[in-house]
């Protein structure tokens, strides 16, 4: 795909026409404050799910099977009487941690190529360019989707493929801000100062892209949680008794006819942690790119 | 350069593309922990089929010498055999591929309806209250996992009414656009939000354009400026849209697939990964790269085709 078109157009990541527009005042930071609260409401689930849920999330009530919702179990029980509500609480230690390792690895790696490819130039650079062009010449997650074929379906099997794809787009993003800084005079200054490269590179160049593989790795983990989930849903990610969202909408599908709202807890905890982190992302790239 | 060598250009520049696709997807079995035959098969499967089958994956070749021959039979429409099916690959796409194409352009057509006159209202409205709800609408949309909302549309509506089967493919053309109406609406609701994005700024450069001043300074109706001169640019500048998605919206279709339990590749795609039946998700894998390259050639052309302002490199 041409992945710079599309990558602008997914989420956050606006063009400079978008960009030029008036803006209200404050609504950047209502935006940003909106989805932090969201994101730390989330991680604050996932680090007190033991306090929080009512019912430990894989105890069986083979009595009290789908019940619906009620007093003692406020969003209902699933086909084998297990507390909904815990689950979905307790799904955040698996989907929030396997997509953030899926977002970080690539990031850091990817930086890091994009920063010692933009400054030191030439062969490095060639090479990784490129590298970058052919794997994005084929549709990523069908790459995706064959990699966990051969490593075998599965949570290290969704980090590593994400990993394998997802680090050409943060080196891409950062070795053109490289490219933008690095002929700046300041940067000049440092080098005929003799500070030696891994210091100006460090010290000088990174502090100034880091903003925007930042702002795109809160893209990227709306893009990775609904990946995560749909892999699960497919029966190709987290596997059974695990809570996890994708994979308690896949165990409520049986029963659609007669019980529906058992899909709907999941779902809407999926959505609207995206939205958190898609607030973010929208609220970061108005701040950075006036 | 003429436009003829352009495409001749465009044409020569996938070949080395195409070359290290192919050894992409074949050194996938290739690079599978350990023997994938002995994987496939079991422990307990007798030495003489592991080896037969290593030699119908190809892995007891040197890697060179393997991939040459893959290439080759890939080249032939011989994409080696299913081991779960009994059947040659290129069969098993063959066999799928209508559902699958009958998905895609559905989901297309749906998502262009629904994206060209959205974009269209946000940017004649742009800064207006219906510009800020289509925007928060369509960010909305990217956070709904495809499955997810297919689900909601079959318990909510399918089942409650009754007016959509909820699974299989149908008989006959109107059968087909019954049975496909709902999987592709899902597909296109998925892809819409990127495409309105992209269209409403596209839009919004062309609204504020001199060509457009000029044609209203003729006194033109609104209505006609907009059908004759505004719409035809959205509409080419949303088909490119389409085949750099096409990545996004291929793994969409597999989601939409599985959920509405629909023959088509995407399905085969889950089972085969599955049943770690390696030649068929070789194959399909293949498939998908060939048709993305394809489809983003062929729109590079068309561009050039239709729009002389285009530069040529």
């Amino acid at each position: 795909m041409s992945a710079q078109g599309l990558q602008s157009g997914i989420l956050g990541l606006m063009s400079r026409e978008e960009r030029e527009q008036p803006r209200q005042a404050g609504a950047g930071s209502l935006k940003l404050r909106t989805g932090v609260g969201i994101v730390a409401l989330f991680a604050l689930a996932a680090l007190l799910a033991p306090l929080l849920s009512p019912y430990a999330p894989d105890s069986q009530d083979l009595l009290h099977t789908l019940t619906g919702p009620s007093a003692q179990h406020l969003l209902g029980t699933d086909v084998v009487g297990r507390d909904v509500l815990s689950r979905v609480i307790y799904a955040t230690r698996t989907d929030l941690p396997v997509a953030a390792a899926a977002v970080l690895i690539p990031a850091t790696a990817g930086s890091l190529i994009g920063l010692v490819a933009g400054y030191f130039g030439r062969l490095t650079d060639t090479a990784l360019m490129r590298t970058a062009d052919l794997i994005l010449a084929f549709p990523v997650y069908v790459l995706v989707l064959a990699l966990i074929a051969v490593i075998g379906p599965g949570v290290g099997a969704i980090i590593l493929a994400a990993s394998v794809v997802d680090w050409v787009i943060y080196a891409r993003l950062v070795r053109s801000e490289v490219l933008r800084v690095k002929s700046l005079d300041y940067i000049t200054a440092a080098r005929a100062s003799g500070l030696p490269h891994r210091r100006i590179l460090f010290r000088h160049v990174l502090p100034n892209v880091i903003h925007q593989p930042v702002i795109y790795m809160m893209s990227d983990m709306v893009l990775l949680i609904l990946a995560l989930s749909s892999l699960s849903f497919l029966g190709i990610g987290v596997s059974s008794p695990t809570a996890e969202w994708g994979r308690m909408i896949a165990e409520a599908e049986p029963f659609l006819r007669l019980h529906p709202w058992l899909i709907l807890p999941p779902g809407l905890a999926i959505v609207t942690v995206g939205i958190g982190f898609a607030l973010i992302a929208d609220a970061l790239a108005d701040r950075y790119r006036t | 350069m003429s436009r003829f060598g352009f495409v001749g250009k465009r044409l020569l520049q996938t070949v080395p593309l195409l070359v290290v696709m192919l050894f992409v997807v074949y050194a996938l079995v290739r690079v599978a922990p350990g023997d994938p035959a002995q994987t496939l098969l079991g422990l307990h499967a007798t030495p003489a089929r592991v080896a037969h089958l290593d030699k119908e994956l190809g892995v007891d070749k040197p890697l060179l010498k393997g991939y040459l021959s893959y290439a080759w039979g890939a080249l032939h429409g011989d994409l080696g055999n299913s081991v779960k099916a009994q059947q040659p690959v290129a069969t098993i796409i063959s066999n799928r591929l209508g559902v699958s194409v009958w998905l895609l352009a559905g989901a297309m057509l749906l998502s262009l309806l629904g994206a060209i006159p959205l974009a269209l209202l946000a940017a004649l409205r742009q800064g207006r209250s219906a510009d800020h709800g289509i925007r928060m609408v369509s960010v909305l949309g990217l956070t709904i996992p495809t499955f997810w909302l297919g689900l909601v549309l079959v318990s909510f509506f399918a089942l409650p009414t009754g007016l959509f089967p909820v699974s299989g493919f149908g008989q006959g053309v109107v059968g087909h656009l019954h049975s496909i109406f709902l999987p592709a609406l899902t597909l296109a609701i998925g892809i819409a939000p990127i495409q309105i994005r992209a269209l409403r700024l596209s839009l919004i450069g062309v609204l504020d354009s001199d060509f457009i001043a000029t044609v209203r300074a003729m006194g033109l109706r609104e209505r006609r400026v907009l059908m004759r001169h505004v719409l035809p640019n959205a509409v080419s500048a949303s088909l490119t849209l389409l085949a750099a998605q096409l990545g996004v919206i291929l793994f969409g279709e597999v989601i939409v697939e599985n959920t509405f339990a629909l023959p088509g590749i995407g399905q085969a795609m889950v089972q085969a990964i599955i049943q770690r039946d390696y030649p068929v998700v070789q194959g399909l894998t293949l498939a998908a790269a060939l048709l993305v390259v394809g489809m983003n050639l062929l729109a590079d052309v068309l561009q050039v085709a239709l729009d002389p302002r285009v530069e040529l490199r």
